[in-house]
Formats: structure tokens, C-alpha cells, sequence
């Protein structure tokens, strides 16, 4: 648990490779990112946690008052609102002239499109396996399972777990 | 003022939804349990409830499906008001039978609006839907009992009588009425969807509709709509009368009437002599009507085609599309359509953007006239089985429709 205080609770669609756990995560001033990425702590405590399978994403199979989630292996989150995330110099990693590039970034069962935000150019190791964090946004994005794929989940922020990612592809923009 | 019941296990939500309805002069009610709230639903006297989805007891998806299935809430309009924010969720809520859905956190003046509406405009279920205790198809009964057949003599016991032989007298129309044809030759078009939505709008602008699908490959209407209809088209006599012709429509809305297709594919099209039949009984009875043309440029299209005001040919920003779409304006002309007498729809079906609207208007040489973005929406419409633009009038579709109507 991490001894910082709540400051507020945030919704969020948390994504196994079975399971959707729709849940109210209390997060600190410095947002999901710093809960997520905190070395310290191996699991996330979530409140009002909905299970339901991802087959039948809309059907509630189960419901807990606090639940616990190992970080390892969360493959990735749906949130509603970006700045749930948290501040933007936390959720790049600093402060720097970035870019935000389409891509593609596959998982074992999840395929997410959307933005990610480059420093100065795309670069794929530094994306995905630069840096020691290990969950990152993906903006603007829609993540699909892969082997169901209706329907997709959008969001303004799609958290993906780094270690789960499998490749990464920009997507060119079309030409006109 | 309404009575209006709020259902949501956050305590933080119930005292602020209060606060809200109390100023708008309204009457809240709050309950804070799934269970809870539907008794209190169904023992009360409401105008609308506020449902969340996420509750620990019974979840918000049980309880609409529980009001939807009791005869005293079944017609109550039901808002769903969640932090739930994907589309199957929205899909799954509309299923059950809701009317709104809004995600929290939501600005106060869209939850204030949406309220608004729903108490105003309250949301149409199918009309024969009451009859329907399970199951998603509703089984049409014929509308016998409407008004305007009243007056009108009973069916003759004796057979009709025979079809004209030879070219068929010039068609006249009562001047009250106005014919609209939707074409899409090419399946996937969206050409039901805008024909369905189309009579919705104008219903609801007022007008006495009849939506009449000439489909001869299965009801796409009655499929959109999940109708079971129990006489088609192709249960008519060659020369029906008004009286006959009335008997084998559904009443679906308050002033919305279908003549559905054949259920399942038939090798015949409806032929031009019982068309011309058809449209001169019922255009004594209706200001609008409606077509849904038939993939093919068969005799029934070609008629409705020549005395419509208003003909819209629908494409999808696809190359085979509009390579389609071109070929029937060139067969059109040959066959005395005029381009002039035209209108062309650019139906985008999917969140995928196609080929430029500027690069479609090229290909055909001509402009487009109406655009209808993608709407994320109308898969809920499908799934609940009512035009998008009963169940959510300010959204793109029925948005583009209404100001398409406008220029009528």
C-alpha cells in the first residue's frame, strides 16, 4: 500500500487476459502514474470492483467492496479522463519537446491504436523499453481484444503494461 | 414537475442528484440499492428514473430489464446515469431498455437536458411491444383499428379484381402528400437505416407516415425494427383498395404506419400494377410516405422513383460504392430519371474514413446533399430494435436527418 495520501478516487477499467474489473482506484495528487510506477509496491487496492468476463464485458458477474490487483499482471486500463493519469511531466517522464505518434501496440491478447508521445522522434526502444517505468499512456486510444474483436474499448487514456507489450508499429498517416 | 426516482449506491451521487432535481422543481426520491429502488419503482408513482448500472445487490442492467417486465414501470423512462463509459455497456443498457444513458462525471446542463427530454419527449416503445413477454422479435398485428379506416367500407368477401392489362393509368397522388424513396442497390448502404429514421423524424415533426419497404429479398425494415409482421406486401391482391391496403399495415409509432416487405426472400417483386394501387389508397391518408426502394430497379421503385419529390440515392464512402452508385444514376437516365431529380446521401457506416466526400463528389460529378457521419449510436438502435432517432434525437444521425427534413 502506498502511504500517500488519497486525494481523490478515479474510475477506471482495469483489463485481464479474462476478466474486465470496472473499480474505483484512490490515487494521490500525482495520479495513477505514480501508484502504477511506484517500485515499492507490488499491488494496487481498488473499492466497488465489478467483475465481469471478457466475453460478456457488460454482464456483472461479481461484485467486491476492495479488491487487490498484482501490477504484474495488469496488462492494461481503460480511464475516462485524462488527467486521472496524472500531471502531464509525470506521465512523459519530464519536461521535453515531444511529439505524439500513431501506432499500433500489440499485447498477447489486446490490440491498442492510439498516441504516444515521443521525444523529438519515434523510437520504438524508447517507448517501450527505454526508461524504468513500467506502465505507459497511450492517448486518444482503442483497445481490442484479440481474439473477440467487437466490440473495441476507447478511452482519452489507455494504460498499457510495458512488460506485456509485444511489438509496436507507427501507423502512417494517409495520404491525401 | 415530476417525480423522479434516482437508484444509485454512491452516497456522494444521491445527495447532489437531489440537490440538482429540487432546484430544476422537480421531486426526488432516492433509493440506494438495486432492489430497493425497483420497489420503490414499482409501488410509486414516477415520471422518471435515474439508474446507475454498478450496484452491489442487483445491478443496474437487472433492474431496467425488472421494470421493463413489470406492466406498472414498462413504459417509465429509464436514464442511465454510470462512470460505466464503454459501448457495451451502452449497448447492453439499451437493451434491457433503457432510454438514456449519460457517463458520470457529467456537465450538469447535458444531465439537465437529457432530463428534460426524456420528461418532454417521452421515449416511444414499439406500440405492440406490450404484447411481447419474451423473445427480441415483436409480433405486428395488423392495424384494423386505425382512424383513418373508419370511415371506409369493410374488405369486399369477393376477389379483387384483376390486374390492369397494359401501361398503367398515370399515377395522382392526393396533393397533401409527399413520396420520399431511399435507394441503396448496394446492400450495407445504410439506405433502411435512413429510410426508418427518416419516417421517425418526420412522425415526429407531426406527420401521419407510412414507411413502405419493397425489398423482395427479406424485411430489412421489419428486421430493424424487430417486427414479426403477419401480412406483407405480398399478401395483396394485384388492385388492392384503400380499405385492403390498410389492413395489412402496422402501426408502430403515434402516426408512423409500415407496409413491411416479405420476411423471407420471394422470387417476385412487388409488381407496378398493385403499387399503383397502393399509393393511390394511402396517399388520401398520408401526408409522407416513406420508401425503402428495392435493391433492383424493379417496376414498384421505378414508379415511386417517377412520383417522388424527393429520391435519395445512398452510397458509403467506398470505391465500389461509388462506382455502384454512378452505374445507377447512368441506368437511372436511361431510364428517364433525371440527375436533377436526384439527391445523393454519403452514409458513412463506419468509424473508418473513407474516400474524401470531395473525391465521391468527383466521381459523380455532381455535389453531395446529404452527409451522415458515423454514429457510434445506431448499434444501440439496432440492438434495442427502434430508430436512432426516437431513442437519441441529438445524436449524428438523426441530427443530419432532421436537417435534411428541414430543406423539404
Amino acid at each position: 500500500m502506498s502511504d500517500r495520501p488519497a486525494a481523490r478516487a478515479i474510475h477506471a477499467d482495469v483489463f485481464t487476459d479474462a476478466h474486465r474489473i470496472s473499480c474505483r482506484i484512490n490515487i494521490s495528487s500525482m495520479g495513477l502514474v505514480a501508484l502504477l510506477n511506484d517500485n515499492n509496491t507490488s499491488m494496487v487496492e481498488v473499492e466497488d470492483a465489478y467483475f465481469s468476463r471478457i466475453q460478456q464485458p457488460a454482464k456483472i458477474m461479481s461484485h467486491h467492496s476492495i479488491a487487490h490487483l498484482n501490477k504484474v499482471n495488469i496488462p492494461l486500463m481503460v480511464l475516462s479522463r485524462r488527467e486521472d493519469f496524472g500531471p502531464s511531466a509525470l506521465a512523459r517522464g519530464g519536461f521535453a519537446r515531444v511529439i505524439a505518434c500513431p501506432v499500433l501496440i500489440t499485447l498477447a491478447a489486446y490490440e491498442v491504436k492510439g498516441l504516444v508521445e515521443a521525444v523529438s522522434k519515434y523510437d520504438p526502444s524508447a517507448i517501450l523499453v527505454g526508461g524504468t517505468t513500467r506502465f505507459m499512456p497511450v492517448y486518444n486510444a482503442t483497445a481490442t481484444v484479440a481474439l473477440i474483436p467487437e466490440p473495441a474499448y476507447s478511452g482519452p487514456v489507455v494504460v498499457i503494461n510495458r512488460m506485456h507489450a509485444i511489438s509496436i508499429a507507427e501507423i502512417e498517416e494517409a495520404k491525401p | 414537475m415530476a417525480n423522479i426516482l434516482v437508484i444509485d449506491d454512491d452516497r456522494d451521487i444521491r445527495p447532489m442528484m437531489q440537490m440538482l432535481l429540487t432546484r430544476l422543481g422537480h421531486t426526488p426520491a432516492v433509493a440506494a440499492r438495486g432492489e430497493e429502488g425497483f420497489i420503490s419503482a414499482v409501488n410509486n408513482k414516477f415520471d422518471l428514473v435515474i439508474l446507475d448500472l454498478m450496484m452491489p445487490d442487483i445491478d443496474g442492467f437487472e433492474v431496467t430489464r425488472r421494470l421493463r417486465a413489470d406492466a406498472r414501470t414498462k413504459d417509465l423512462p429509464i436514464l442511465i446515469f454510470t462512470a460505466r463509459t464503454q459501448l457495451p455497456d451502452q449497448e447492453g443498457a439499451m437493451e434491457a431498455g433503457a432510454d438514456g444513458y449519460l457517463t458520470k462525471p457529467v456537465d450538469p446542463r447535458e444531465l439537465t437536458n437529457k432530463i428534460n427530454q426524456l420528461l418532454t419527449n417521452r421515449p416511444v416503445r414499439p406500440a405492440l411491444s406490450s404484447a411481447q413477454t419474451s423473445g427480441p422479435m415483436v409480433a405486428a398485428t395488423p392495424a384494423t383499428s386505425l382512424p383513418f379506416l373508419a370511415n371506409l367500407t369493410p374488405p369486399s368477401a369477393t376477389p379483387a379484381a384483376p390486374a390492369p392489362v397494359g401501361p398503367l393509368p398515370p399515377l395522382t397522388l392526393a396533393p397533401t402528400s409527399r413520396v420520399s424513396v431511399i435507394l441503396g442497390l448496394r446492400g450495407g448502404a445504410g439506405a433502411t437505416t435512413l429510410a426508418t429514421n427518416l419516417a421517425g423524424t418526420l412522425s415526429r415533426n407531426g406527420k401521419r407516415v407510412c414507411l413502405i419497404d419493397l425489398s423482395p429479398v427479406g424485411s430489412e425494415v421489419a428486421l430493424q425494427l424487430r417486427l414479426r409482421p403477419k401480412n406483407t406486401w405480398a399478401d395483396l391482391p394485384p388492385a388492392p383498395d384503400a380499405n385492403t391496403v390498410g389492413q395489412m399495415l402496422v402501426r408502430y409509432d403515434t402516426g408512423l404506419f409500415i407496409l413491411n416487405a416479405p420476411t423471407q426472400p420471394v422470387r417476385r417483386s412487388l409488381s407496378g400494377e398493385t403499387f399503383h394501387a397502393i399509393l393511390s389508397g394511402l396517399s388520401g391518408f398520408f401526408s409522407e410516405i416513406v420508401i425503402d426502394g428495392s435493391p433492383m430497379l424493379d417496376d414498384a421503385t421505378m414508379l415511386a422513383l417517377n412520383v417522388a419529390k424527393c429520391a435519395l440515392v445512398v452510397l458509403t464512402p467506398e470505391v465500389v460504392a461509388v462506382q455502384m452508385a454512378v452505374g445507377t444514376m447512368r441506368a437511372l437516365n436511361t431510364l428517364g430519371i433525371l440527375d436533377t431529380s436526384l439527391q445523393v446521401a454519403l452514409n458513412q457506416v463506419t468509424p473508418e474514413t473513407g474516400i474524401p466526400q470531395t473525391a465521391v463528389e468527383l466521381a459523380l460529378g455532381r455535389p453531395v446533399d446529404l452527409v451522415i457521419p458515423f454514429d457510434r449510436g445506431q448499434s444501440a438502435a439496432l440492438t434495442q430494435g427502434t430508430p436512432l432517432a426516437f431513442i437519441q434525437p441529438v445524436s449524428p444521425l438523426p441530427t443530419a436527418i432532421r436537417s435534411f427534413v428541414a430543406k423539404f
